[in-house]
């Protein structure tokens, strides 16, 4: 039962406290003319998330303490945009709020993004301590929260899609963060560019919603028009089956966009052209959930449209499984990484296609935990490569070391060529690090093993539970859906697997390698807690297993899944059992190889039809899919709009205009014995004129 | 028939008034002419906000502080200016941006200042007076009286160019006004030659049923003023003037022609009302032609190498938005017309500041001879960040709730074409995120650019207000603007939409059963 809650007005200061933090970190210290000390700057901007970390969790005890028909409440500020409707047209009027909506679902969120965005903000301030663009850094984190916060607990699609927008721009501006770089600014604006894409989705289904429902509240608010997740089933009645899953796979599209799934998800992996903290931030805690969340918070418009939960479904496993063997043969650690967030999120998706969504928010949070806590190792372990190389350059200036922080070659990314020496970001640059940055070392495997999926790490029993719900619902049609589930999850064991034994064992490839040494513990206290977290999460001992953790989801997302028996599950066993025989053979391969390669270069070469190396060759370019992009919509873009510009535009209309001009001086010159042919002064002459005779005709007329 | 409250009457010849004093300034004394000119636009301004606080939206008559008075009676013609929430919003957006205008002439402005100051001051009655009028013939003097100032602010002191830009800006309008004025004197006739005034001809229409039986003179009469509108607007495929005259122009003429939103406001003024039967016959051909015009001006715009060009063709993209939202005749679509044509003026001015702060520095707008700026302009860099997420239409900003506003209603009646139109949310992300990565990131290569100053104090005064007003317009415009405007829309579209017969009656995709569930009223309205 959907209520009005003006008690719980203090809910707005959750997003308030980093909106505060952007204020004054962005606008009032340079307008006074000094940007605040960096200390303070970094200090106040990670407090301000945390003080809203502490305000959610005021608000966690309140749903939790509320009773159960009343876990949904809504809280009003003000209006946003109202026009009022004219009875004569048949379309309603328009009203939007700045409204919230505090139910489990938000509050979850909430609780995520604020605590592990203020990890996140707390372990920056030892990542960037060395930068220039410090304050600049935590301005747009703060902005990022700031919309992220808005985007979670907005009860409308409009308000909500504020925060949609908003953290496309802060991915933008983090992205483009060394903005010197070309790579950098590219990378920036193609995040931006193909999320617009999918926003253009979510404005279009915007259209369709407000056209059925006659409002964008999600519940029924301070408009007082039934919320449209409540007049869902009112849907079927009035719009055709086509409209309805038309208009559900335009939100899909948005998803796609955000969440960087297929076909849309190549701006995530170029996106680790940014600082580390935020690949973390983009990847675990915020943006790239937004889509799950926005799927989870429409759930009851989306179980209408069969079409739309299969295509969700699909796209997600397929997801899932692409993005895997991309993640097997990339050589840059955060790419790894980059690829294994798309694969995951293709999990989520699949969850959410097959009507799981708390499975598909559960896996969620656990990701938030590990993804997390793996791009801050990985932000430690690049740290600490990089701080060797420098050393070892004789180039030890700390400040000069660390504006080169992701600085990387393009060549990179093809992979082909050998490691650039000077990248602290390659694998092939690493090796033998665990004895010499063991917490760092340490958190990762934790996390490596829960993202794998090992039991009791928290991965465990959140992909198990989408693997086990994948198999149920689908069990009575083909159970490919279940095997590509499967077999993604022994990809993402054998890559993550690789990176670590790359990273952490063998012997030291590099001299900077060899002389790495541990980072500070403003860096590795957010690590600890999110392995931690890692580890603990899901546990059925604790709070936090599937089972609370659907039941508290339930006035939400609609059902209470129970989970599966843990270990008398013969499915749950057998992945199990397949996924430590993965990492068993990796681990063994990895160590009798010399090189810590599992193919030879020439192998790679080797590309008849049919051979591994073919299938490595188009593996290792990505599927060539940017190129395909790239050639099919930028560059045959740029060619029409060519064309548009200097014939159509300047030789076909321009051209018509001059001719009709250059016809009237023509005619002007057979006439000049009386004219002078000047086409301008003729006009002028004749506006001039009429004007006069104008004035002058009316002002005698009226004089009689 | 003689009702005189006055004040419509000062704001209109105040600038002129103005223009007169610095006419009588020494021609040597240029701090005062350029004093002088500031405090008539300040206080044009101020009489302005005066007038939006006096406007009562929700008054029984649509036109409100009306000064009218028998001019020529004989011929009927009245002098006759009145005021509704869209033109109010109108008045208040060109008193807004004036005084910009004649800011940012300051510096560039070095010769025969006291000409161009004078122009443009006259300029600016003769937009208010278009804004202003309600009597036709009244309405034609002012619109045909604009374009002499204008002929030669470009002439005089623009670009190299600007004769060229001058004389094809000159001869479209033109060609587009003769029509005009003869649809207007046919009006006339058909009216009974008993009046000019817009109020009485709309009773003729809608009561009299002026053109029932004609309805080939309907559609030819409101094709005279399509005309007129859409080269002014401009509407594809008659936006040819624009590129050139936007870059010839100097940056005030420039801001001038962007705040000209009178094609766009005829439409709404005369077109609608007057011709609900033609409008309705044409709407999707003009719709056609706006949505090609959105997209085909973004590609063009995606290819320029010039900054002013560039923003010149956006600006013909947005004009399309606009467009579709005025004719897919919905409330909804007409209120957010509204809001972005006031968005349009205060985001495209503020570029154009800042392209012109850039021509300051550097001489150029090359986009090639920029790169990399942010690592001498920060300031200035946000600002223009501000402007460009402005023109892409970013939630909060204006330029979102304008676009919402109209394409959601716009799509109640014509979802194809929204959809399309739509899109340009994604083109116009491709050619000004392009043009900002070009001009601000990437490595500061250029020597020339090295010592480039951040904002100068004028630059802040300039543009800190207008951030403010982009802002203020995106995050709070109900108060603001919307009770203001939406009373007239809801007016205006109840002239034309009752004249629907069926294939606009009802909405394409129909709705009725869901409405009635969803729609029920819990407690407030």
């Amino acid at each position: 039962m959907p209520h009005s809650d003006p008690t719980l007005l203090y809910a707005w200061l959750i997003p308030l406290f980093p909106l505060v933090g952007f204020l004054i970190n962005g606008f009032l210290s340079p307008v006074a003319g000094k940007p605040l000390p960096k200390a303070l700057a970094g200090g106040l901007a990670t407090l301000a998330v945390f003080a809203s970390f502490a305000v959610a969790v005021m608000l966690f005890l309140h749903v939790t303490a509320t009773d159960a028909v009343h876990k949904q409440a809504t809280v009003f500020l003000a209006p946003w945009l109202h026009v009022p409707s004219i009875t004569t047209e048949g379309v309603h009027g328009f009203t939007v709020n700045f409204e919230m909506l505090i139910d489990p679902l938000s509050v979850l969120m909430m609780l995520i993004i604020t605590g592990v965005g203020g990890l996140i903000h707390l372990y920056s301030m030892g990542y960037m301590a060395a930068d220039k663009g410090y304050q600049r850094f935590f301005t747009y984190l703060n902005l990022f929260i700031f919309f992220m916060l808005l985007l979670v607990t907005s009860n409308n699609l409009l308000m909500l899609f504020i925060g949609w927008e908003g953290v496309g721009l802060c991915s933008y501006l983090l992205i483009g963060f060394f903005y010197e770089k070309k790579s950098a600014g590219d990378a920036a604006k193609k995040a931006f560019i193909v999320n617009r894409i999918g926003d253009v989705g979510v404005l279009i289904g915007m259209f369709f919603l407000f056209h059925y429902f006659g409002t964008l509240d999600f519940i029924t608010g301070h408009s007082g028009i039934t919320g449209m997740t409540e007049a869902a089933p009112a849907l079927v009645a009035a719009a055709s089956t086509t409209v309805v899953t038309t208009m559900l796979l335009m939100i899909f599209l948005g998803c796609t966009g955000k969440s960087a799934q297929i076909p849309l998800y190549t701006w995530l992996p170029d996106a680790m052209e940014g600082p580390t903290p935020v690949s973390a931030l983009i990847h675990a805690a915020t943006m790239v959930t937004a889509g799950i969340y926005l799927l989870s918070r429409m759930h009851s418009l989306f179980i209408l449209s069969d079409v739309a939960m299969v295509t969700i479904a699909v796209t997600g496993i397929a997801t899932a499984l692409f993005a895997a063997t991309i993640g097997l043969m990339q050589n840059d650690i955060k790419r790894v990484l980059a690829y294994s967030t798309v694969s995951q999120l293709g999990y989520m998706f699949a969850a959410c296609g097959a009507g799981v969504f708390a499975a598909g928010m559960f896996h969620v949070m656990t990701h938030a935990f590990f993804k997390a806590c793996l791009f801050l190792g990985s932000g430690s372990v690049i740290h600490a490569v990089e701080h060797a190389m420098h050393a070892a350059h004789d180039n030890a200036h700390s400040s000069a070391a660390h504006a080169e922080h992701g600085d990387s070659l393009d060549e990179k990314s093809s992979g082909t060529a050998g490691p650039d020496p000077n990248d602290p970001q390659d694998m092939r640059n690493m090796g033998g690090l665990f004895s010499r940055i063991k917490v760092t070392a340490v958190c990762m495997i934790v996390a490596t093993a829960a993202i794998c999926g090992i039991w009791p790490f928290a991965g465990y029993y959140s992909k198990d539970e989408i693997l086990f719900r994948d198999w149920q619902t689908m069990v009575h049609g083909d159970w490919l859906f279940w095997g590509v589930g499967f077999f993604t999850a022994l990809l993402t064991a054998f890559y993550m697997v690789r990176m670590v034994m790359k990273t952490f064992f063998g012997a030291p490839r590099t001299d900077a390698a060899k002389n790495a040494h541990e980072s500070g513990p403003a860096m590795l206290i957010p690590i600890g807690i999110l392995a931690v977290l890692s580890l603990i999460a899901g546990w059925p001992i604790l709070p936090l297993n599937f089972d609370k953790f659907s039941e508290f989801l339930a006035p939400s997302v609609g059902e209470t899944a129970i989970s599966h028996p843990l270990i008398e599950s013969e499915l749950g066993l057998g992945t199990l059992a397949a996924i430590a025989l993965v990492i068993v053979y990796c681990i063994f391969r990895y160590r009798s190889t010399k090189n810590n390669e599992l193919m030879a270069s020439d192998a790679r070469a080797n590309r008849t039809f049919l051979s591994p190396g073919w299938l490595n060759w188009a593996i290792l370019n990505k599927y060539f899919v940017d190129e395909a992009y790239n050639f099919w919509f930028v560059r045959q873009g740029k060619i029409f709009s060519q064309w548009l510009w200097r014939k159509f535009d300047l030789e076909g209309v321009d051209g018509i205009v001059n001719g009709v001009g250059a016809l009237t001086a023509w005619s002007g010159q057979r006439v000049r014995r009386f004219q002078n042919g000047y086409v301008r002064s003729y006009a002028f002459s004749m506006v001039v004129g009429i004007l006069l005779v104008l004035i002058g005709c009316l002002v005698g007329i009226g004089r009689k | 028939m003689f009702e005189f409250h006055g004040l419509l009457t000062l704001i209109v010849f105040l600038p002129a008034a103005f223009a007169l004093l610095a006419a009588l300034l020494p021609k040597t004394n240029v701090k005062a002419i350029q004093g002088m000119a500031l405090v008539g636009t300040l206080v044009v301004l101020a009489v302005s906000i005066f007038l939006y606080a006096q406007y009562t939206p929700n008054s029984p008559h649509q036109f409100q502080l009306i000064d009218k008075t028998p001019w020529i009676s004989s011929l009927h013609i009245n002098y006759f200016l009145g005021m509704d929430g869209i033109s109010l919003l109108m008045v208040l957006m060109t008193t807004v941006i004036f005084p910009f205008v004649v800011g940012v002439s300051f510096k560039e402005i070095t010769q025969r200042t006291r000409e161009y100051y004078c122009w443009v001051l006259v300029m600016e009655t003769a937009i208010l007076g278009v804004f202003l009028s309600l009597n036709l013939v009244l309405y034609y003097i002012f619109w045909e009286g604009m374009l002499i100032p204008m002929y030669f602010i470009i002439g005089i002191w623009g670009g190299p160019k600007r004769i060229y830009a001058t004389v094809k800006f000159f001869l479209y309008t033109m060609i587009g006004s003769m029509v005009m004025l003869v649809s207007i004197m046919a009006l006339y006739f058909l009216a009974g030659s008993t009046t000019f005034d817009l109020p009485e001809l709309q009773k003729h229409v809608s009561i009299g049923g002026m053109f029932s039986g004609k309805q080939a003179t309907d559609i030819l009469l409101f094709l005279g003023f399509f005309l007129a509108f859409g080269i002014k607007a401009p509407v594809f495929p008659f936006h040819s003037w624009v590129p050139d005259a936007y870059a010839e122009a100097p940056t005030g003429g420039t801001i001038i022609l962007v705040a000209l939103k009178m094609g766009l406001y005829g439409f709404i003024r005369f077109c609608l009302p007057l011709f609900p039967f033609a409008v309705k016959a044409c709407a999707p051909v003009i719709i056609a032609l706006a949505v090609i015009g959105i997209i085909y001006a973004a590609f063009v715009a995606a290819m320029q190498t010039d900054l002013k060009r560039l923003i010149a063709y956006s600006s013909i993209s947005h004009i399309g938005v606009i467009m579709l939202g005025i004719f897919a005749l919905t409330s909804l679509g007409l209120t957010g017309a509204v809001v972005q044509m006031v968005s349009h003026t205060l985001t495209t001015g503020a570029l154009f500041i800042l392209v012109g702060a850039l021509y300051a520095r550097r001489q150029s707008y090359k986009i090639a001879d920029y790169g990399g700026l942010m690592a001498v302009m920060p300031m200035f860099t946000v600002v223009f960040l501000i402007a460009t997420l402005s023109s892409v239409a970013l939630p909060l900003t204006s330029g979102f709730t304008g676009e919402i506003l109209l394409l959601m209603g716009s799509f109640q009646t014509n979802p194809w074409a929204t959809g399309f139109a739509t899109t340009a949310a994604i083109w116009s992300v491709v050619y000004m995120l392009w043009m900002f990565q070009r001009v601000m990131y990437g490595k500061l290569d250029k020597d020339e650019n090295r010592s480039l100053p951040d904002m100068t104090r004028g630059e802040k005064l300039a543009l800190f207000p207008l951030v403010l007003l982009i802002f203020a317009l995106g995050i709070y415009p109900t108060p603001l603007i919307l009770d203001k405007v939406n009373p007239t829309v809801n007016t205006v579209m109840s002239q034309t939409a009752p004249k629907y017969n069926d294939p606009f009656a009802a909405p394409p995709i129909s709705t009725p059963k869901l409405a009635a569930v969803a729609m029920q009223p819990r407690g407030q309205k």
